[in-house]
């Protein structure tokens, strides 16, 4: 009897075994890492501004009204960058189902089933004897891991294709984070870029020869907004970068999810992977 | 203005960049012509520029404001592929909490036998922790 249970077991472990899901484990992961990266990117919108509006207050001497209306103005834009944190959610959300569907542990009820037996061992026949003998108990709690692991492992495969069969919906998605980055973020470093010749001219033209110490520090200031400001575009540009490498890593996984040693799925992912690692370093060392 | 729905995202990010564009220009002016310019013109071209500056973020808050709405319809189907994606990750977890329950349902069966009242008490205790603990959400 114990044999048979035994080759019943090899078989069925040799046909089930779990599938191997690393390609959507590592597409989800570094898809959660980028949606974090435009949450910083959102953030330092609104940060822009206030950064600008910091340089002014000094330079070309607002007054407290006029300084108001431009703090509330970055306040809109603050109050605008937080509507599309909540849209980019769904970048992260989408890359964290996608990760737990792709997690083997999501289908071992080891855990469980030692618990389910560990009950069972507690009863005992008339004489005071265990009523199943721990080899039993083995047997039956392995082939029930098995045939429960080969299941849900099936549904879980199919669940990941319905997600991933959503790629035009994704292509929507992503289209809206570039727009985001290139119609609304740039644009406001570029605002600031422009702000900064603009100080500068302001310092130098009128502040120098009055102020020579204040103005100096000033210009050193500047410059170094200006270095700052370089690094945030690179990360921008590089966020965009890895939006694209996004799409188009999905679309392989699509045709490619239970392949993953199909070799231009491993080669986007790698690119994908290489992009997301850029972006983070980047953005850590830019903001 | 700002509350306008008519207006595309585009068009609101279109008027912001020309904003920012007629700002570079009253730079461009001010630093062709500051030789001449008196203090107050020079002060007059600073002010112009700067509110053009923050009229541009105005229009990008607009823009933004509506990419985001259109986003939101946008992004519905993704959404709802996520909710799909979650119960069905649920309903695996369900397994395990299933095993669970008949692993104190076992226990509390092994505790009727022995006639022990107070370990009796003690596991029904337990296995209504753990029907509790399984029909709540997971986390």
């Amino acid at each position: 009897m114990q044999i048979r249970i035994g080759i019943i077991l090899i078989i069925t472990l040799a046909i089930t075994g779990c599938a191997d899901l690393s390609a959507v484990k590592k597409f989800s992961a570094d898809t959660i890492t980028l949606a974090d990266s435009i949450d910083r990117i959102a953030i330092d919108t609104s940060a822009s501004c206030l950064r600008r509006l910091a340089l002014d207050v000094p330079v070309k001497g607002l007054s407290q009204e006029t300084r108001q209306l431009y703090a509330d103005v970055c306040s809109q834009l603050k109050q605008s960058s937080e509507l599309f944190i909540d849209l980019n959610r769904t970048t992260r959300a989408y890359g964290r189902v996608l990760g737990q569907l792709a997690d083997n542990k999501l289908v071992s009820h080891n855990a469980e089933i030692d618990g389910a037996k560990g009950a069972i061992a507690t009863i005992k026949n008339g004489a005071g004897q265990p009523y199943f003998e721990a080899a039993q108990m083995d047997a039956v709690g392995s082939l029930a891991d098995v045939v429960l692991r080969a299941t849900t492992d099936a549904y879980r495969q199919r669940e990941i294709r319905r997600v991933l069969d959503h790629h035009d919906d994704l292509v929507k998605l992503a289209t809206l984070l570039q727009t985001f980055i290139s119609r609304a973020y740039l644009p406001t470093l570029a605002n600031e870029e422009g702000n900064l010749d603009s100080l500068e001219e302001i310092i130098t033209d009128r502040h120098i020869r009055s102020e020579p110490l204040r103005a100096r520090e000033l210009l050193e200031l500047l410059t170094q907004q200006r270095a700052n400001l370089a690094d945030r575009k690179k990360a921008a540009n590089d966020t965009l970068d890895a939006i694209t490498k996004m799409v188009e890593t999905h679309k392989q996984l699509l045709q490619n999810a239970d392949k993953p040693d199909d070799k231009l799925l491993i080669q986007l992912l790698n690119d994908y992977g290489k992009q997301i690692r850029d972006v983070r370093k980047q953005i850590q060392s830019s903001f | 203005m700002l509350s306008d729905k008519k207006l595309p995202a585009n068009q609101a990010f279109d008027i912001a960049d020309s904003m920012l564009a007629a700002a570079a220009a009253t730079l461009v002016l001010r630093r062709s012509m500051k030789e001449t310019l008196s203090d107050e013109e020079f002060g007059a071209l600073v002010e112009k520029e700067t509110a053009l500056r923050y009229d541009a973020d105005r229009y990008r808050a607009v823009g933004i404001t509506l990419l985001a709405g259109n986003g939101a319809l946008t992004a519905q189907n993704l959404v709802d592929a996520i909710d799909n994606a979650t119960s069905a990750i649920n309903k695996i977890k369900d397994v395990g909490r299933l095993l669970n329950i008949l692993s104190g349902l076992a226990t509390l069966g092994t505790t009727i036998a022995s006639g022990n009242t107070q370990a009796l008490l003690t596991q029904v205790a337990v296995l209504r922790a753990t029907v509790q603990a399984s029909s709540s959400p997971p986390v």
